[in-house]
């Protein structure tokens, strides 16, 4: 039931707060970019100097023919290339290092926060959403920011150099140059509007394109035995014709765009050609020489590239803009459940615990009068008390929604009481630090979550200071040290994604090797109702009593041999405790519990058995 | 998934080769010959001496596009490596918390995306070097070409004209060059990628191969005779000398262990798969030689793990035959138990499922695709394990409701639920891929084997329950 709403980030408005941000992480580089801008300035100078030397030569050596100056002519030239290998060579290493570091910053904040966040966030989020800005969007915003500001730095630099250059050559030409502008920076404006909007269609397209392959090919089963075929084709088709139509519109739109810009600046050159001409023939009142008509057709030539950058550039930032809303929408969200200043000033943070004010915990638990909502209107726990004595196993039983998960995640203060309190040896837990609570707590999930490392270091996932006499211990104790040892890399073995290389049961016994090396004084079990084989079925199981020994455990239990062993059963329904008891006190009830077992545990007590 | 990647984006490959890399393949060819041309007809000397860069740089940009590839791809393994640690974060999320280990993971997620970080540094330091070294050549080059040309011209050899129309030339000859290697490189991608393609495209479909014509009247007589099945790629068969019948109308029950091959004997009924040997009759007509469109429609199959596409329930139930009206959708509805369940849902029929709707639990699924398949009135339905995620009091609802349906349809259950079997008319017995026994409950109980075996446990368990029960009674 998790439907997601996306926030509206598509804002085309330009949004000066997000940019002020954005600006202070890139301002944090400030060595290199005071590099970058050296670097870009040198370059754009080079790029002006250049048409200068060549008309230069023109002028002197071949018009002239006074070769006085060749041989510092030339040195000129090699020195020009060689600030051209600097200069080009350097911006491209300092913009590169702004880009790297301020993704990485964006990133490593991101993630940080990812740490605080409560549990709300992530049932709200899906962890496909969390993925692409992390990765994704932080890339495209800092390649777009680092590069977007090279291609401005030398735009501007360059435009300007090279119109005074032009100005003070020969004025009239050069406000034949200036004139073009408008018109330049109307069309390139006019075109990147449309070839941004035309290609988010395409995107949009691309993407339903890629659902209905992954539709086809999962449920190509389905489509077979319902011989959907021609039908799943014909949608398919449809998808593909539009998408044909929007790329050509696309295409169309970016393939006019440069030969308009084109013909514009060779309109202009046409006319300084023209005017040029007449003065060098002498139809106007002063003479100018074939130099320098050489530099303005090369100036007027290089100088309308900037305008095109710009416009580019610009249209680019527009779109990181959503990029930039999104994740910095992720590095600012305020956790809802954090520790108060007093209990930081006491207990210290997570990245730096004061554990030697930290109390003792002993496990005993209480819910006083909780009431608890996700939502804010309906009520998952209603009024609910509850008082746990240290080590005692606590099996809570019941249909699916009716509130087990929402007392675990209550009792890992993963989520906190809407109303009421709740107790650990008979302290309010809000008064005491999230890491004391979560420190003293094992968690042993019904698909059993591992990490792509070797196994030791995923038992070890439970207690980092444990040695690997104690990581063995612990893996003996679960009957898992044998199957370990049997594998190709014994304890160093890479488990792969999500485990992939080990089978469920054995997956389950690493997270229980895990859980008895953090030791810890309450104990979650969150049980696989997924079957595994017999034989380690009854090892689970003959685990799971010893890890239940001497702790305050609370269960969501589907295995019978579980339920019928722990201290209390619990059956939760609709928010509230309906029956609480033994086995067999609440077997003789004939209540719910009797309803429930006889429609649930007989079938798979069976199933368990032979399957 | 492999299908996937290739469908979109080595398709993307060759789609941008064609629309970025072939004209601009074009692009330099025409640039090089025609600036090439023009300073060769107006003084040879300064072309050949413009040409001596060219070399240099086609042999550069080989270097370094192949360079580059090859760390592309430790930057995409490291940043593969992030991506998990973040993934694993994500999704761990549990377990992370309730260990108290967010100061690990921050510190490990650091040091990856630090690693990731001064990768791309270190890629974008050799991309600087190369640019920057190539734009220094090009300059040399056009330093020595100018040089050249002043030479010339104090020979008295060229003209101005000449010097500043060559002077325009250099650059056509040299710059093009440059980008050669990355050309070169992503022809080489746009090679594999639409080798891929072709090899997706040389598979031959099904209906061209060994499909049947013929299109009966179904009624639901079903004959297995000594049918047996292997894959290609194995030696073992799956199902060995398989024989039984069905009878129009006719319910029965295939029970056996995980891989015994009961689903196989679904798949091979609806020519999902094909078997090697024996024959299967359908009304006394063989099944190779009915078309496979035609034995799809008439066999109804619902899947343990069923597919609900990403349309609205309502689409979804009715996607066998759009033209059916609402009314049909509401009573398959009610027959599988799930209308009431939709009901609940915000936007009731119209709710959208899949992945970007309404997630639906196991139960609901497996139910909406029984109501998908009852609508359609198919002559022979097949549950394969497709009540596993049905509580038992909603099992039974559905089974009652397919009986008191007037005409009565050929049912195949493959089921682990020994209750469910029980009420079957007829019981198959599969073990290993072959058939260890066949017979009604009361056969089945009375004899030894593994259905017996099954019986007495569920009977154990009873027995257990009634003593509790007793129990309470003498209290």
């Amino acid at each position: 039931m998790n439907s997601f709403e996306e926030q509206d980030f598509s804002s085309e408005k330009f949004n000066a707060g997000i940019w002020k941000k954005i600006l202070k992480l890139v301002l944090k580089r400030k060595k290199y970019l005071i590099w970058m801008i050296i670097f870009v300035t040198g370059l754009a100078c080079l790029d002006i100097l250049y048409p200068l030397l060549n008309s230069y030569a023109i002028q002197k050596f071949f018009t002239e023919e006074n070769f006085e100056t060749v041989p510092a002519f030339i040195a000129c030239y090699v020195g020009i290339a060689f600030g051209y290998g600097i200069t080009v060579w350097g911006f491209i290493k300092m913009a590169g290092i702004v880009e790297a570091r301020v993704e990485y910053e964006i990133r490593n904040e991101a993630f940080n926060n990812l740490q605080v966040l409560p549990f709300s966030y992530y049932d709200k989020t899906p962890a496909g959403w969390i993925m692409a800005r992390l990765t994704s969007d932080a890339r495209r915003l800092s390649n777009i920011i680092s590069w977007g500001l090279v291609d401005m730095l030398w735009g501007g630099f360059t435009m300007v150099g090279l119109l005074i250059v032009m100005f003070v050559v020969e004025w009239r030409l050069a406000l034949i140059v200036v004139a073009m502008i408008p018109f330049l920076v109307l069309v390139s404006f006019y075109f990147r509007k449309k070839i941004l909007k035309s290609y988010r269609n395409v995107r949009k397209l691309n993407s339903k394109i890629t659902g209905d392959y992954n539709e086809g090919i999962l449920g190509s089963r389905t489509t077979k035995t319902l011989v959907l075929e021609d039908d799943r084709n014909r949608d398919f088709n449809k998808l593909c014709l539009d998408m044909k139509k929007s790329s050509i519109k696309a295409i169309i739109y970016s393939s006019l765009f440069y030969p308009i810009l084109l013909v514009l600046s060779y309109v202009a050159v046409a006319i300084i050609l023209r005017v040029g001409g007449g003065m060098i023939i002498g139809r106007v009142e002063a003479l100018i020489g074939v130099s320098t008509l050489y530099l303005f057709i090369s100036c007027a030539t290089q100088f309308f590239d900037p305008i095109m950058q710009i416009a580019r550039i610009l249209s680019d930032f527009q779109q990181a803009q959503a990029s930039a809303e999104r994740v910095l929408s992720l590095v600012e969200t305020k956790p809802e459940i954090y520790d108060t200043n007093d209990v930081i000033e006491k207990y210290g943070t997570i990245m730096n615990p004061k554990k030697e004010n930290w109390e003792e915990l002993y496990g005993d638990v209480e819910f006083q009068n909780v009431t608890f909502s996700y939502t804010g209107k309906e009520e998952v726990l209603k009024n609910f008390n509850l008082k746990v004595q240290r080590g005692t196993s606590v099996a809570l039983v019941g249909p699916t929604g009716a509130g087990k998960s929402t007392i675990i995640n209550l009792i890992c203060r993963f989520y906190e009481p809407t109303t009421g309190k709740i107790l650990i040896d008979g302290v309010d837990y809000k008064k005491r630090s999230l890491s004391w609570l979560h420190s003293n707590l094992g968690y042993v999930l019904q698909t059993p979550h591992l990490f792509n490392e070797s196994i030791a270091d995923n038992i070890r996932y439970g207690n980092f200071e444990a040695t690997m006499d104690e990581v063995i211990a612990a893996s003996k104790a679960v009957n898992a040290h044998e199957f370990i040892m049997a594998l190709p890399d014994g304890y160093n073995t890479v488990v792969g994604e999500g485990g992939s290389k080990l089978s469920t049961g054995q997956k389950q016994l690493i997270s229980f090797a895990r859980a008895i090396l953090a030791d810890p004084k309450i104990l979650i079990l969150d049980e696989a109702t997924s079957s595994i084989d017999t034989k380690t079925e009854e090892i689970v199981q003959d685990v799971t009593n010893r890890l239940l020994k001497g702790r305050t455990s609370f269960i969501v239990a589907h295995r019978l041999s579980t339920i019928q062993n722990a201290d209390i059963i619990l059956v939760i329904k609709g928010g509230e405790i309906v029956e609480k008891g033994t086995h067999q006190e609440l077997l003789s009830l004939r209540g719910e519990y009797y309803d429930l077992y006889r429609n649930q545990f007989i079938n798979e007590g069976i199933e368990k058995t032979k399957f | 998934m492999q299908i996937l990647v290739i469908c979109t984006s080595d398709v993307d490959t060759i789609k941008s080769f064609i629309t970025n890399q072939l004209p601009e393949i074009l692009y330099i060819i025409a640039s090089f010959s025609a600036g090439a041309y023009q300073m060769y007809m107006i003084e040879k000397k300064i072309m050949f001496v413009t040409l001596i860069v060219v070399p240099i740089s086609l042999i550069a940009s080989i270097i370094y596009f192949r360079y580059v590839e090859k760390k592309f791809e430790e930057i995409e393994e490291v940043e593969a490596k992030m991506t998990i640690a973040l993934q694993e974060n994500i999704n761990g999320v549990r377990v992370v918390k309730a260990f108290n280990n967010e100061k690990y993971e921050i510190n490990k997620f650091d040091k990856r995306n630090d690693q990731f970080r001064s990768m791309n540094e270190k890629l974008n330091n050799a991309m600087g070097l190369y640019w920057g070294l190539s734009d220094g050549t090009t300059m040399l080059q056009y330093a020595l070409t100018i040089s050249v040309a002043i030479f010339l011209a104090k020979k008295g050899m060229v003209s101005t004209g000449d010097i500043i129309a060559c002077m325009m030339y250099i650059g056509m000859l040299v710059y093009p060059v440059r980008s050669l290697g990355r050309i070169i490189g992503d022809f080489g991608k746009a090679v594999v990628a639409s080798n891929r393609v072709n090899e997706i495209l040389a598979i031959p479909d099904e209906y061209t191969l060994n499909d049947g014509s013929l299109t009966p009247e179904i009624k639901g007589n079903i004959e297995f005779k000594n049918v047996s099945f292997k894959f290609d790629d194995s030696n073992d068969n799956l199902l060995n000398n398989i024989s039984f019948s069905i009878s129009k109308g006719e319910t029965i029950a295939l029970v056996g262990k995980t891989g015994s091959g009961k689903s196989t004997i679904a798949s091979l009924l609806t020519r999902l798969l094909e078997y090697n040997g024996g024959e299967i009759l359908i009304d006394g007509i063989n099944l190779k030689d009915i078309s496979k469109h035609w034995i799809r429609k008439n066999i109804g199959i619902v899947l343990q793990d069923p597919f609900l596409y990403a349309k609205t329930i309502m689409e979804n139930i009715r996607i066998g035959d759009k033209a059916l009206p609402d009314e049909k959708v509401y009573e398959a509805s009610q027959m599988a138990a799930i209308h009431n369940d939709i009901l609940e849902f915000s936007e009731g029929y119209n709710t959208l499922v899949g992945e970007k709707g309404v997630t639906l639990s196991g139960g609901q699924k497996q139910r909406v695709a029984i109501a998908r398949m009852l609508i359609l009135d198919k002559p022979i339905i097949i549950f394969d394990d497709s009540l596993s995620a049905v509580d038992t009091k909603t099992d039974v609802q559905i089974r009652n409701a397919l009986k008191m349906r007037k005409e009565k349809l050929t049912t195949i259950i493959i089921t682990h639920r020994i209750t469910t079997a029980k009420e079957a008319d007829k019981i198959i017995v599969l073990e290993n891929g072959s058939i260890s026994d066949i017979g009604t409950h009361q056969e089945l109980a009375s004899r030894e084997g593994l259905y017996k075996m099954l019986w007495d446990i569920q009977g154990a368990l009873e027995k257990e329950f009634d003593l509790v029960k007793r129990g309470d009674n003498n209290e």
